[in-house]
Formats: structure tokens, sequence, C-alpha cells
């Protein structure tokens, strides 16, 4: 009796990921508690924190922000009707991961909880005053030649088109820093191809039919990453990121009391149009909408920064009201382009133009995603439903027609000596649920790859029992 | 020969169905068929599971009668007689015979389902109690008619109330037209009584002419194609059956009119075809010439009205006296009364409508005579005291007062406007103190001072959810049916009250299974708090089980 | 990406004629404070939250913030409260401190504030941003009338009006009353779907204007709110000015009379004297 000798995996996950972007709460969530403690010091933070809360979490808080005393569980979960209990539970559960309040108890074993001082101190300190001022606002002169609302959104359209132009392959390296295009590959939107020059990959093209305010911050994210190793402070970043969040836009900071490391992210943010700066050592930015709107997920974001440009009609015609060759290549990723006219592009969408963006590995989601976040005005102040219906079920069924397999992961047990010991196993396998695939008459079966040991386990205690 | 003591009504050999070759009877109350050499009766519908009748096209070769049942069923004949004209005559035989029979047994059938209809929809209670019972099988419909449901059935339906005439039958006899040029019409039994009983001149020549001189069809396809039933009679000629009809239907209309003439109620002499065009109706269209065909149209139209009131006008008859003295309240009930009313008191009458109309269709203050005489103008509402018209709905305050007040606050505003000023200035870090924030808390969480209306949470826990609360009721509504039928059953002295035992205990333990089961699963499944709702059906449940097998151990010794 | 602005307008009576003022039951500071923060915690619940605040007084009404003076480099931090929190709270300090200086030079001749104008100028304002909003944004506003009035308001037809307007407008009404029970604005706050509540503690007025206004209409029926009281609709009659269940309602103006007149006082139309018909006096809606 031979030992069912030869495992393989025999099937490879070979569905593409999809770019996940982490919201705040996430992020924040991965943090260290230590982290989180040093982030909360920081008056700015709690707010941004709380931004980020559920809105019954949002007025749990406000409801004991000006109380002093613990409160006991019960009187909290009673402020809410019961029929939102599910609703409930989650702000409790998002409020203790967080570190916002913590579980105690009073003398008598009341189930309490207790608003974390620390945060209580600072968001209290936000919202009224008092305490250190923050460190981009020293007093300064007026600027001579101030600047207005429509030239930061103007610079800051510019400078992060830049970027994603440089991602759709302008292989010049102009206007971009070697430093960004190392964050472009270290966040895998790119990578080296063999002569050094760096190409698109498919979560590059992924992140291109993003709506930016999600660029930003998935890019963002990924600079935090390295920040560290960059011997920057992280908590020290993140707060100053969220002071450009909460910022006003129009008006000017000084760079005045911010240590070198933070001089350093913001020249940073300044090549990616978060932050405009006439000169490096100008002494005062301009914080821009896209540090304002950073993160602030698709509804939340206060003023949308462009027009949409782009009309689709239902006989699969696509009409791109632009004169931007990064918007119209972004269009081509998934059109057949027709007509091109110095202020609208024509396209058609076709099966095969859809299927070559699902092939480089754009989902129908994002797609659909970015057609409908760059609808054209008419197009929203058409209806509810702003791109026609049959268009967005077509695109899912020609992404439907490509998941025809299923994958998964396995290892295969061939070679059994006789068709007892196979059955035996197969059957094995079968209680167990991890049966994949049998075959009886070449004796081959495969079993999850996660069961792999229990089976082998089996088949060895098995084996010893009948030798 | 036949096993039924039916009396035959018609006997028609040489049948086929199914491929067995045999005789068809048609009978009081069903049809059957009865296999060559056979002594057994092979086939047998009643009339009342028949729904319709079909007959196999006169071009096919196969001679054939199709019965079509309510459950959707099919049953057909097929005569072969050798000749084919005689089996055509055989199969219409039959098919005449059963055209005859078969409304009077449907109507039966639909009677008795819609009265049943009618009494579940007006009983929803009732209703409710065939859902649980009937519809999961705990008992079985005619059970339930019988035993559960018979206060609500009407004792004695004896007052046979004779359907009227709708105004519409004519135009509901819905032709079809087949291809090539002919027309097809369908009659059916009602619509042939409507039509007597609507032009009781047609009925006379039915009588006249049928069984004698032509057969049915023709008849009535003589009347299709009379002018008499064409809309617009204009041109009659003499050789036609119905001209006699239609001249006999104008005098009708004449008498008719001279009876009405002065009914305001009624306009038949004034035959005006007149559309509300350019106007609106205010001014009549002069310039419009009368056209005969509208005229007799609608002439013809006001006739067939009066024909068809005239039908329901027989029965009322009778109670004509009673409502003769007091006239004055009830005229307006019926108007189709007013005919036979003798001529002297017609008029106080119509004179009391007419004035009563007027009543109601006139207003003073559109009367156009006041209107013409004054332009039309906006009017404008004219006040005099405008602050009254404005402010008077708001309380007062006390003069002396508001004085009062004012001299405070005049006094006052200085040092509030200092107060705001060094607010303005200042900074707060504490906007309330965190012992009054705690009691403010403490009032407005559910169970504090402020909430007190509000019903407490925790107590709207241990109310039942509403669904439930229903579906609870409607289960003790159901039990304490069949408990009060099982109960009664005590002490069984006959076979029949033990028969009936029997058959309730069953019916509980269906119910058991089928309803209280279920129910009990589902609240242990979704609100796990109210797990003992059902304890008071289940004991009630296994008290009648006790009582039934105690009962049923000492009866079992005697019997065998 | 539909998305939903919420604009809170806050109108804030000022006026000293209010018992609350005259007797010195909350000091201006303190409650000028409770407004100021709950008006920021509404800011700071949403990026998308929009507030305006309305000051009123019987002498005058105006917008203190948003400011269009506001310059915005004029600003800097000097503590660490946030930005957009000090700009509300610099402009809403400054302007009311200017408005109440302002009307304190003048003297004041009655004791009605001016609460319906304020309401116009805020329906114009919602109207206006309704306007202007971006093709697939939508607007929620409510109006926030905190006040210590004791009197019915000003005007009762133009108040109506407005509150009417309000609902058609989709435009809620809530009202804090800090002393007393408004009939009038309780129809308000009835007709528009608003709350209406009266403070029973003045010193704890920021955790109650937090606790029951500061929740949207959307979030309300999730958290538990005081029940609603039930709503006097009872008008006053124009003769004696008493509550009256049944009256005598004039056909042309609609005045209301507790006793038949022959003349109508409001609008001077003569009645015709009662005749045998009945149901001449209507009932009025109760």
């Amino acid at each position: 009796m031979s030992e069912s000798s030869s495992k393989k995996s025999s099937k490879h996950d070979l569905k593409s990921k999809t770019l996940h972007c982490k919201n705040l709460h996430e992020y924040l969530k991965t943090l260290s508690s230590s982290v989180l403690d040093r982030l909360y010091i920081h008056p700015i933070t709690c707010l941004a924190v709380y931004r980020e809360l559920s809105e019954i979490a949002k007025h749990y808080i406000i409801r004991i922000i000006f109380v002093e005393q613990p409160v006991p569980q019960a009187v909290i979960a009673s402020w809410l009707s019961k029929a939102y209990a599910k609703e409930h539970k989650e702000a409790v559960e998002a409020l203790t991961e967080l570190k916002i309040w913590k579980e105690s108890s009073v003398t008598g074993g009341l189930p309490v909880w207790e608003l974390n001082p620390v945060f209580k101190k600072h968001i209290r300190v936000a919202l009224l005053g008092g305490g250190k001022n923050w460190f981009m606002s020293s007093h300064m002169e007026a600027d001579t030649k101030p600047r207005d609302i429509a030239f930061l959104d103007a610079y800051a359209m510019e400078r992060w088109e830049c970027v994603l132009h440089y991602m759709v392959g302008s292989h010049q390296q102009e206007g971009i820093s070697a430093d960004a295009v190392r964050n472009l590959l270290h966040a895998g939107l790119m990578r080296c191809d063999n002569d050094g020059s760096a190409i698109i990959t498919k979560e590059g093209f992924q992140f291109l039919l993003m709506d930016t305010a999600a660029q930003v911050w998935y890019f963002i994210l990924q600079y935090l990453s390295t920040v560290e190793d960059k011997g920057l402070d992280l908590s020290l970043c993140l707060t100053f990121l969220f002071q450009l969040r909460f910022s006003i836009l129009g008006k000017d900071y000084s760079t005045e009391g911010m240590n070198d490391g933070l001089l350093i992210f913001l020249q940073h943010l300044r090549e990616f149009g978060l932050v405009y700066q006439r000169k490096r050592k100008a002494g005062r930015f301009y914080p821009t909408r896209l540090a304002l709107n950073m993160a602030a997920g698709q509804n939340q974001s206060d003023v949308s920064i462009r027009e949409g440009y782009i009309i689709i009609e239902t006989n699969y015609r696509i009409y791109a009201y632009t004169d931007s060759n990064l918007k119209v290549a972004l269009v081509g990723l998934f059109t057949n382009l027709i007509y091109r006219f110095p202020n609208v592009t024509v396209g058609v969408l076709t099966r095969d133009s859809i299927r070559t963006a699902l092939r480089s590995g754009i989902t129908a989601d994002q797609i659909v995603g970015f057609l409908r976040m760059h609808a054209h005005p008419k197009m929203i102040s058409v209806g509810s439903s702003i791109l026609p219906p049959t268009i967005v079920d077509q695109i899912y069924l020609w992404e439907q027609e490509r998941n025809r397999f299923n994958f998964s992961e396995g290892v295969l047990y061939s070679q059994f000596m006789s068709q007892n010991d196979f059955e035996t196993l197969r059957d094995y396998a079968q209680d167990l649920g991890v049966l994949v695939w049998q075959n009886e008459r070449k004796r081959t079966m495969v079993v999850t790859k996660s069961s792999h040991d229990d089976v082998k386990k089996f088949w060895k205690r098995h084996s010893r029992g009948n030798s | 020969m036949t096993t039924f003591s039916e009396d035959v009504l018609l006997q028609v050999g040489n049948v086929k169905h199914k491929k067995g070759e045999g005789t068809l009877y048609v009978m009081n109350e069903r049809i059957a068929f009865i296999l060559q050499g056979s002594e057994t009766v092979s086939v047998s519908h009643l009339y009342t599971d028949i729904k319709m009748q079909k007959i196999s096209s006169e071009f096919k070769t196969k001679v054939q009668l199709q019965l079509v049942f309510h459950n959707g069923e099919t049953s057909t004949f097929h005569f072969i007689k050798p000749d084919r004209s005689e089996a055509m005559r055989d199969r219409d035989k039959v098919k005449d015979v059963l055209f005859k029979l078969l409304p009077k047994f449907q109507k039966k059938v639909n009677k008795e389902l819609e009265e049943k209809n009618r009494i579940l929809s007006e009983n929803p209670s009732l209703l409710q109690l065939y859902r649980d019972l009937v519809i999961t099988q705990v008992i079985t419909a005619e059970e339930f008619w019988s035993q559960h449901a018979p206060k609500y059935v009407p004792r004695n339906v004896n007052n046979n109330q004779s359907t009227g005439v709708p105004a519409n039958f004519l135009v509901n006899i819905k032709p079809q037209i087949d291809g090539c040029n002919s027309v097809k019409y369908n009659l059916n039994y009602e619509t042939i009584n409507c039509i007597f009983k609507t032009y009781p001149a047609v009925r006379k020549k039915h009588l006249e002419y049928v069984p004698s001189k032509m057969t049915e069809s023709e008849f009535w396809k003589k009347f299709f194609e009379s002018h008499y039933f064409h809309k617009d009679r204009i041109n009659l000629g003499a050789n036609d059956l119905f001209s006699e009809c239609a001249k006999y239907d104008e005098q009708e209309l004449k008498k008719e009119l001279r009876t009405l003439d002065n009914n305001s109620l009624v306009n038949l002499s004034s035959i005006d075809d007149v559309d509300i065009g350019e106007g609106y109706g205010l001014f009549e269209d002069s310039s419009k010439t009368t056209n005969l065909i509208h005229e007799s149209i609608i002439k013809r139209f006001n006739q067939h009205s009066i024909s068809v009131l005239k039908t329901s006008k027989a029965h009322s008859s009778n109670s004509e006296m009673n409502i003769n003295k007091n006239i004055p309240n009830n005229i307006e009930k019926d108007t189709a009364r007013k005919h036979d009313l003798p001529n002297g008191n017609c008029d106080t009458i119509i004179n009391y409508k007419k004035s009563k109309i007027m009543d109601k269709i006139n207003y003073e203050d559109l009367n156009p005579s006041t209107i013409d005489n004054c332009e039309i103008e906006s009017s404008n509402l004219k006040l005099n005291k405008v602050e009254q018209f404005a402010n008077e709905l708001t309380k007062c305050t006390r003069s002396d007062n508001k004085s009062l007040k004012l001299k405070i606050a005049n006094s006052m505003k200085e040092q509030i406007s200092n107060e705001v000023l060094k607010w303005s200035k200042e900074h707060t870090t504490c906007p309330i103190n965190p012992s009054v924030a705690v009691q403010a808390l403490g009032e407005l969480t559910p169970g504090g001072k402020l909430m007190k209306g509000l019903l407490d949470d925790s107590q709207s826990g241990l109310l039942l959810p509403p669904e439930v609360s229903k579906e609870l009721q409607n289960l003790y509504m159901a039990l304490g049916e069949l408990l009060r039928h099982f109960w009664a059953c005590f002490p069984p002295t006959t076979p029949t009250l033990e028969d009936k035992l029997i058959r309730t205990h069953d019916a509980l333990r269906r119910f058991h299974s089928v309803k209280l089961k279920p129910f009990e699963d589902t609240v242990l499944r979704e609100h796990s708090h109210l797990n003992q709702i059902s304890s008071h059906l289940t004991l009630m449940l296994n008290s009648a089980y006790t009582k039934y097998s105690s009962w049923h151990c000492r009866r079992k010794p005697y019997p065998s | 990406m539909e998305s939903e602005k919420s604009l809170l307008i806050v109108i804030l009576d000022t006026s000293l004629t209010h018992d609350v003022m005259c007797n010195n039951k909350i000091r201006m500071s303190e409650y000028l404070n409770a407004v100021t923060v709950f008006v920021n915690c509404h800011v700071m619940l949403k990026p998308t939250n929009k507030v305006a605040v309305v000051v009123v007084d019987t002498i005058d009404c105006q917008f203190v913030y948003p400011d269009n003076n506001l310059s915005l480099t004029s600003l800097r931090q000097t503590t660490g409260q946030c930005e957009i929190f000090s700009q509300v709270e610099y402009s809403l300090r400054n302007n009311i401190s200017n408005f109440i200086s302002q009307n304190a030079k003048k003297d004041i001749l009655t004791t009605e504030p001016l609460i319906g104008a304020a309401c116009a100028k805020s329906l114009c304002y919602i109207s206006r941003l309704e306007r202007e909003l971006e093709a697939g944004k939508s607007l929620n506003s409510r109006i926030l009338i905190i006040t210590g009035s004791d009197n019915e308001c000003d005007k009762y037809v133009r108040f109506m009006n407005i509150v009417f307007t309000a609902q058609k407008q989709n435009v809620i009404i809530d009202v804090c009353s800090l002393e007393h029970d408004i009939a009038l604005l309780q129809q308000a706050c009835d007709i528009t779907e608003g709350i209406f509540f009266k403070v029973p503690n003045l010193s704890a007025l920021l955790q109650y204007l937090l606790w029951i206004f500061l929740p949207d209409p959307g979030i309300r029926k999730k958290l538990v709110v005081p029940p609603p009281n039930r709503v006097d609709y009872r008008p006053l009659c124009f003769c004696h000015r008493e509550l009256i269940d049944i009256g005598y309602v004039c056909s042309v103006c609609l005045s209301i009379f507790c006793k038949f007149t022959p003349i109508c006082t409001t609008c001077e139309v003569v009645f015709k004297t009662p005749t045998p018909l009945p149901g001449k006096a209507k009932k009025k809606k109760k």
C-alpha cells in the first residue's frame, strides 16, 4: 500500500482582486492603541474620528459629552427604540473598537460606558476652544496675492491629473517626481517593466476609475504606510492631514511652527495637489479641495470637484464633452471611440470594448461607478437613475459572461492502490463536506486546501490500521 | 335496465364514448352512458357538474358532442349512426334537451356557491374560521357548512327575487365574425328571456311562429337580420316579419309619451341631438338641422329604456296601494312606478317633484338674471378693521402688564447690552454644569420625568406584536368552535353523537398538528420570550384529549 | 451621487420683554452660549450640515450667520478649537452683540417679537438655496425657533400663512420654548411635523437642545424623544378674546365671534336676521 503521494495544488485563484479602499474607520482600527491614544491628543483627530461614526453613535457621544460621570449601558440602550437594536449594537461596537468609550462598572455591578477621558477632553476642545492652537495657524500678514477658490481648484486638478496621466501611459516622467513614482510602485498601481520603465497594473486600471476623493485617500493611505520608513511621525502626519481636512478652502495657512518632517510631508502633498504653495519657502500654503474632500466618502463630499462630462444613451453611445486627453483616455479604457472633436468625443460601448476592460482587471462595478460619477449634469437632472438601466444591466451581463468558471484551491489525491482505499478516503472527505471533485475510475479526488491536513491525518491513521 | 329512478328524457343509441359503443341517456338530473352489452352505467355526469356543451363543426366528419365540466375536464360523445344526417339529428336532439336543462342546474350551482361566498364575505370571522378549519383540511367543507355555519345561513330563502333586465342586454349580444361574410350571434337562455320581457311583441311572434312555422334558430336569425334589431328603423319592408312589432312599439311609445307628458323628470317629446360644443351648452346651436336618423335613434333609445323599466313594473304593482298613501316621501324612490298612478294624483306629485328639483339645481346667487344685470367683477374683501382681522386671534396680554414689561425691558437694555458685549469677547469652555446635564439626561431617558406619556419600551417588549396577536386570536376562535362541538357531544348517548365525537376529536388532532404546532414553532423562533403564549390552548386541547380517551376506554368493552 | 444637505436655521429670540429675561431666570450670556454650542454641534455632526442663525427681537430681525462680510484671513486660530467652529462662533458673538447694542439705543414699544418676519426671511433663504442646488442634490431644511415669548406671536393670520408655506416647502418648524406653552407655535409644529418642547429647567438648556433638536427628522424616528403634547386648535373669538369650541364665523371675512352679532365688526357686513333656516350658525372646527 503506497502513500497517496502526489499532492499538488490543482487550481489557482485566478480571479482578479478588486481594489479595496478602506475608509477611515477601517484604517483607524488597524492602528495600534498607542497610536490611537496619541492621535486623540489632537482635537482635530477626535473630530475626524467623530465624523466617521454612525449617526446613532454621534448622538450618543453628543448626549454624554457634557456629562462627567459614566452612564449605565441600559440607559444608553433605552435611547434608541427597540426596532433599531441592530444599529445600537453596531454603534456600541464601533465606539468600543475605536476606544472612544470603554466598558466598566460602578459599585453595585451596574455595567456602564465610560467615555475615554482623552477623547472627551479633546473633542470638547475642538468644539468649544481652549488648549493649544494648531500648528499651521500662527498669525501672519495677509497674502499680497491671495488665491481664490477657482484658481485652487484648477491647480489641484492639474496636479492630480498629472499623476493620473503618468499612469495612463505617457512615459515621460514630466512633472512627477521620483518619490511619487516610488509611491505608485509601492501601492502596486504600477510595476517596473523589464526595461525599468513603469507600466500600469490591473489595480492601477481600477484605481483610475475611482472617484477623485477615493483616489486621493487610497494614495495617501499607501503613502502613510511608508511614512515611518521615511523617518516621519505617523501620528503627526495624520494629524496634519486631518487639520487640512478641516481647514477652510481659499484661506492661507502658515508653515511656521512645523518641524522638518512635516515640511517634507507638505512638499509631498504639494506635489499631488493637496496643497498649493507658490514657492517651497513661501511660508504659507493653501489647502485645496482635494485635501478637504479626502476620505470624505462619496456621499459626504461637500462639493464635487468637477463637472460631469459623460452622456450615455440607450443605444450604447457615449458622448464625452471634454478636451482633456486624460478623460478621453479613461473613457477609452472601456469604450470603442469613434469620433474625436475639439470639445467632444463620441464612442460606443460594445461587448468587445467592455471585455477588453474586464480583461485588464477592471470590474463592471467600477465601470458603472465611473460612468455614474462623471455623468453630465443634464443626465443627473433627468431622473433618479442616472444611467440608462439597460446599459447598466448589459455591462453586468457582459461581466458575468466571463465568470463561467468557479475557481477553488484544492489538493489532488491520486494513485490509490485499491478501489477500497479510494472509496474510504473519498467517503471520509465527502462526510466532512470538503470533497471538491472525484473520479472513481481514475481513482483521483480533490479536497479543499484547508482540509488537506485533516484528510491526510485520516489517511495516515487508516493506512496504519490496515497495514 | 337502469339503476336510476329518474325519468329518461331521451335515449340515443349508436354513441361512442372512449372507444366503447353504447347508448346515451339524457335524464332529469344527469346524463348517463351505458356500454353495449353492459348492465351498469359506465359514465354518469350530473348536470350540476357541467359547465357547458360544445358541438363539432358541421364540416367535420365526426359528429360529436363535448361536455365541459366545472373542474376543467371534458367528456366527448361521438354519434356514429351510419347516416351522417341522422347522426346529426341525434346529436342535435341531445343538444337541444341539454340546452334547456343545463341553465336550470347551472343557476342552482352558481346560486349555492354565490350564497356561500356571500355569507363568507359578509362575516369576516366566519371566513377566518373557514380558512383555519377547511382550507387546512381540519374538517371538510360540507361538515363546516352543515355544523359550524348554519346560524349564518338564512333559514328559508323563499322570496325568490326575479332578476331585472339589464339595460344594455342588446349590446351584450356580441356577434362573432368568422372570417367569411357571416356573423354569428350566441344567444343564451337569459338573453332570450330578456328580449321577451322587454319586447312582448317579439314574444308573441315567437309563440306564433316557432314550433310551427320555423325553427328556433331561424326565428332568431330573422330577428337579427330584421331592421327591427338594427338601430335605425327607417325602412321596414312590408314583408318583414317584425314590421308589425315595430308598429306596435311605435304605438306603445306614443302612449307612454302621453302619460309622461307633464312629467318634468323625463323629457321624451323633445328629440334634439344636442352635443355640447361651442358655448359649452350655454347657447343652443340653432343652426343645426334636425337629422331624421338621429331623431329616430334617440326615439329608439327612449323606447328601449321605457321597455326595460316596464319589465320591473309588474312585480311592484301589488305593493302599489300602500305606496300611494305616502307618496310625497317615497315618490322619488321608484321612477318606474309613476306610469300607473291615476292622473290627478300624478299632477300634484309631479309638481312637487318639479319644485324639489328646481330647488336643488337653482342657486339664487348663480341666477343668470342677477348675474346679467350686474357686471361681473371680482369682489374684494373690504375690511374696516384690518388690524382686528390680522391679529385678533391671539391672546391679548393685559395692557398694564405689558407696559410694566416694557418698562423693565427698557431699563434693562443697557445692562444686557453690556453683558452681551462682554460675552462676545470671552470664551466658554464649559457651557453647561455637568450635574445639571446629568439631571436632564435622566429626565429625557425613557422612564424619566419628561418621557411619561411614552409607552415604556420595556413594557412594549411584553406586548404582543400585532401579527402574533392576530394569529392567536384566530387560533382561539377556531379552537373554540371545534371544542364547542366536541363538548356538546357529551354524553354520547346516540350513535350519531358518538360518530360526531370521533370526527370532532380527529379534527382537534388535525388542528393541533396543522395549526397550533407551526404557530408554536414560529413563536419560539421569532419571539422567544413569548414561548408560554400557547400554553392555554394546549391545556384546553389536552383536557379534551383526556376526556376523549377516558370515554374511549370505557366504551370499548361492551360493543365488542 | 445623490447627496443630501441638511440645513438648520435657528431663530433666536433675544427680546428683553419676556418673563425669562425680565425676571432674570436665565442670564443672557448663558442663553447665547448654549445656542452657540448647539449650532456648532450641528455643524460637527456632518460636513454637509449647514446652519444659519437669525436673531430676532421686538424691534428687528437679522441674519447673523452666515456672514458675508466675514473675511477668512482676519481670523487666526488662537486655541485648539476647530476652525469651522470658531468661524461660526466668532460671527455669532460679534453680530449678536452688535445687534443687541444697536437695538438698545431704540425704545422698546411692543412686547411681541417679530418671529413671523424671521420665519419669512428664513423661508426665503431656504428657497434661494434650493434654487441654487446642483442637479441631483437635495436639501433638508428645518427651522428651530428658540423663544421665551408668552404671547401668541405677532400676527396670527400672517404667521399661519407662513406656517402653511413652510409645510408646502417641506420645512419642519421646531420650537424650543423657554417658558410658556404657546398655542400658536404648537400649531405651527404640529402642522409641519416638528417638535414643540418647553424647557423645564433653563440651566440645562443646552442639554435639552442637543437632545431634542439636534437629531435630524430622519433619525428622530429611531431615537426616543418626549411624546408630543396635544395641540389646542381652539381659536379665540374676536369679540372677547376667549377660547371657544363653537362660535359664529363671518361668511365674508371669516372672523370668529362667540355670540351672534348683526354686523360683523371686522368687515361691517350686515348679516340677515336669522331665518327659520337651520344651520346658519356654522360650526367652527375644533
